[in-house]
């Protein structure tokens, strides 16, 4: 008795002190991006980090945005297509890869403004002229740069947020990794169709299960595929999934519920290497289009000190940014 | 003290078993992750598994706070049969209700409050701390002795006197059995809570979060562990109090 | 005219269990009540104590009716309240019904009545660290301490064993010639009857009536084995023949 009181009271007093010792850092807390609209409304965050529209929707009701993620990182990859190893067939992917490559290139062409930005509406329920200052922060893009998609695996292995290194899960090395991690091979065949023959459309795929965030602006092309009816002209059947964020859609990827989705390529790293779950990346969707929203008290980083940041989900793109600017304000994560 | 041990070796030995089944990571890997998490801030979130603990505590230790002000003089005022006609009915209705169904409820009860996770947080805790203590210590207090009553009578007490000297006193050790059970029902609702609010900080947090991240069995089994550890602890020094009480009824552990 | 019993009934439903029981005890007089098992001896005591309304007839004390603040009860458990050491145990008393008095001097009194009992240096005991005969000795003790105009004693010894019920006894007697109460004691037993009495009421079966009241005319301290005493103890036993009594 006497023994294990003394025990407990020192675990007590251990814990309160603990408890107390909270130094001058950012809390960093997981709301989804709806709630984090709301909270900062009501002052129970100060700022947050999210995919468009979001952050120019917070602008348009009043909060400011302190810096757009180009600011914070140069043309920094985001979402990418990815595929489960093993669900799905090549005929699949090529199809999807197409359809994707039509879409972007849709949005991408200036005639088509006026078409992209209804459809942007619709995808995300909000009025045009919110997202067409959403749709400014966005790069639409078919294929991730290697080079800056490995800043996020360095960051990630520094931040000690990986778990396994690339070895223990029985690759030579991470060059060999992501050789297979990022499949450039079936895009490339498919531009190469394409500047061969413009008309060029790959065989028709079967059923396709196919995840994508919701409300997120950055899976447009997922959206301008459906409508243009590209998805429909290279599958027999597309079951959409929405999911509230990337993490979610990689839960799915393990319990085999999809073949392929557009998620952020945060995430996608993450959970490949973290909890092995066997995807490759065989497309790019955006670079940039996540912006840092705060109150208006708030004038540079250094003013976050002490306070409470909104993030999507941990291990997201946005997550990896706020840990980003944070690290160069100086600043601590807790 | 042998038996403990034994006991000890056959669970690790088990655990073993199961980490050779690849079910789960080595007994040790858990452990040195245990106390390294205790002194040193884990990277996602940035914070000790102590930081962690006290963030759940705290909001515990407010929910219970609250739960107690009100289970303990009311559960007393159960001795009179006109209140407790009055307010059983209700509370047999209600005691059913799981704490974790509270929750939607709470959050718009607290939603203009500055902090309404918190508030809601606490609010659950106290709804799962608040039925069982009041139950026990008015089981108590309905139990009280005709005889003492009896006794008390024959030298003039007072309804007020037969409250103070003979049903609270006689009802202590049934107080700190439902403080006892208010608090491990308020430490399981916390945890809970946590898992499903955006709270920010707390065990329930950590581990969800940790599994969110990936990877992290390890850290994940710490966290349940303390979980665990902080449980025992706080019915452990309770029900030794309790045992002091040598007319105490016999209740389970 | 002390303490008078008159003519008291009491049912409990159709159970007739008082059927006008009446009888006097003198100031300062020992008086036992001996009756079969269940004839209605506590309920009559309680009837004394107020504890319970008599269907019929009245107790009084100087001819004015007896009060419950007149009277201190010794119940057959020893009833002690197991939170409170044997000190405060024999304080409730003083401070239900002498609530003029301080703390202070209630400790005093109740001090000064665990000394009469013998039981200094057990003040600070809790009831479970008391045996048997020190619990009923504190319960002895907490009913004196309030001075009462008369003492009701519900078999305070039923429990105990022959040889420290036999010593208990001695100690009350004690207790007794010091204090001189007039007491109401209640027995199953003639023999602790004979031994304690100035006089024995004796009961019938239920419902009760007083068959005798039996003067005891025998100095104390008393001695079993005398003649008069088994004489005694013979005649009380030919009233209550036919019924389960102990020797
Ligand atoms: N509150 C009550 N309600 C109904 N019946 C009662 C009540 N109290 C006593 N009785 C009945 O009255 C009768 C006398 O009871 P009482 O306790 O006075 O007997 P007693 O002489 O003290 O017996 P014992 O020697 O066994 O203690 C019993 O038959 C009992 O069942
Ligand atoms: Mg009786």
């Amino acid at each position: 008795m006497r023994k294990s009181t003394v025990i407990f009271l020192f675990l007590a007093v251990a814990i309160f002190i603990s408890g107390c010792a909270e130094e001058e850092s950012v809390k960093l807390v997981k709301l989804s991006p709806p709630d984090m609209l709301e909270q900062i409304k009501i002052g129970k965050i100060d700022a947050f980090i999210a995919w468009e529209p979001f952050p120019s929707k917070a602008a348009k009701s009043g909060q400011k945005i302190l810096m757009s993620s180009g600011d914070i990182w140069k043309n920094h990859p985001c979402c990418v297509v990815a595929y489960k190893v093993g669900k799905a067939d090549e005929k699949m992917l090529e199809a999807l890869v197409w359809a994707h490559v039509k879409a972007t290139r849709f949005i991408n062409d200036e005639k088509n403004w006026d078409k992209v930005v209804s459809y942007a509406s619709q995808f995300t329920g909000l009025d045009e002229e919110t997202v067409k200052m959403a749709l400014r922060n966005i790069k639409y893009v078919e294929y991730p740069d290697e080079k800056e998609f490995r800043h996020y695996y360095e960051f990630l292995k520094e931040a000690a947020i990986l778990k396994k290194s690339v070895k223990e899960l029985g690759y030579e090395s991470e060059d060999e990794f992501f050789e297979k991690f990022l499949r450039r091979d079936i895009y490339e065949r498919v531009v190469t169709k394409l500047e061969e023959n413009p008309n060029y459309v790959p065989e028709k795929a079967g059923k396709i299960r196919l995840g994508y965030i919701t409300a997120d602006l950055h899976h447009l092309a997922l959206y301008v595929a459906l409508k243009e009816g590209y998805l429909d002209r290279v599958f027999e059947d597309v079951d959409l999934k929405q999911y509230p964020n990337g993490v979610a859609i990689m839960e799915a990827f393990k319990l085999g519920e999809l073949d392929a989705a557009y998620l952020g390529g945060a995430p996608a790293t993450l959970k490949r290497i973290n909890d092995e779950i066997e995807i490759s990346i065989i497309a790019g969707v955006n670079n940039e289009g996540s912006a840092l929203v705060v109150k208006k008290e708030i004038n540079s980083p250094k003013d976050l000190a002490g306070k409470t940041v909104a993030i999507p989900g941990f291990g997201t793109v946005q997550d990896f940014l706020m840990r980003k600017v944070l690290k160069e304000g100086g600043l601590k994560v807790s | 003290m042998k038996q403990k041990i034994y006991s000890a070796l056959l669970f690790v030995f088990l655990w073993y078993l199961l980490y050779f089944l690849n079910v789960l990571p080595a007994f040790h890997v858990v452990v040195v992750t245990f106390l390294m998490l205790v002194v040193k801030a884990e990277p996602v979130l940035g914070k000790t598994l102590l930081q962690h603990a006290a963030s759940s505590l705290l909001r515990v230790l407010a929910g219970a706070i609250v739960a107690f002000s009100i289970s303990i003089p009311l559960g007393i005022l159960m001795w009179f049969s006109r209140i407790y006609n009055l307010l059983h009915p209700a509370i047999e209705v209600l005691r059913p209700i799981p704490p974790l169904a509270w929750i939607p409820l709470s959050y718009i009860l607290f939603a203009s409050f500055p902090n309404p996770t918190v508030f809601a947080q606490i609010f659950i805790v106290a709804v799962g701390a608040f039925f069982p203590s009041f139950v026990t210590i008015s089981d108590y207090v309905r139990g009280v002795p005709q005889e003492f009553i009896e006794l008390a009578k024959v030298f003039g007490a007072k309804s007020f006197d037969l409250l103070t000297k003979i049903v609270l006193p006689y009802s202590l050790p049934g107080i700190i059995t439902g403080v006892r059970v208010g608090l491990g029902v308020g430490w399981m609702s916390i945890i809970a809570a946590e898992m499903i609010a955006t709270s920010g900080s707390g065990l329930g947090y950590f581990i969800l979060v940790m599994y969110e991240v990936g990877g992290r069995m390890p850290e994940i089994i710490a966290g349940m562990a303390m979980i665990g550890l902080i449980g025992y602890s706080m019915n452990t020094l309770l029900f030794k109090l309790e045992e002091r009480f040598p007319w105490r009824l016999k209740s389970g552990t | 005219m002390a303490l008078e019993i008159r003519n008291v009934k009491k049912s409990f439903g159709n159970l007739k269990v008082l059927d006008g029981v009446s009888f006097e005890v003198e100031k300062g007089e020992f008086a036992c009540i001996v009756g079969e098992s269940g004839c209605g001896k506590t309920t009559l005591l309680k009837i004394v104590a107020g504890l319970v309304k008599a269907d019929e007839g009245e107790v009084l004390y100087d001819g004015k009716e007896l009060k419950t603040e007149d009277i201190a009860f010794v119940f057959q458990d020893d009833r002690l309240l197991p939170w409170r050491t044997a000190l405060e145990n024999v304080m409730f008393s003083l401070e239900m019904r002498m609530r003029e008095l301080d703390k202070k001097r209630r400790e005093e009194i109740a001090r000064s009545f665990l000394e009469l009992a013998g039981l200094k240096g057990f003040e600070d005991y809790y009831p479970h660290q008391l045996s048997g005969g020190m619990r009923q000795r504190v319960g002895i003790c907490r009913a004196l301490a309030v001075n009462p105009k008369v003492l009701l004693m519900d078999e305070p010894f039923a429990s105990l064993d022959a040889q420290t019920r036999n010593r208990m006894q001695l100690e009350l007697l004690k207790i007794w010639e010091k204090r001189r109460k007039t007491i109401l004691f209640v027995t199953h037993s003639v023999d602790e009857a004979v031994f304690l009495a100035d006089k024995v009421v004796i009961l019938s079966p239920r419902p009760a009536k007083v068959l005798k009241v039996l003067e005891i005319n025998l100095e104390r301290p008393r001695d079993r084995t005398s003649p008069e005493f088994v004489g005694y103890r013979r005649e009380i036993m030919n009233l209550l023949q036919g019924t389960s009594l102990s020797i």
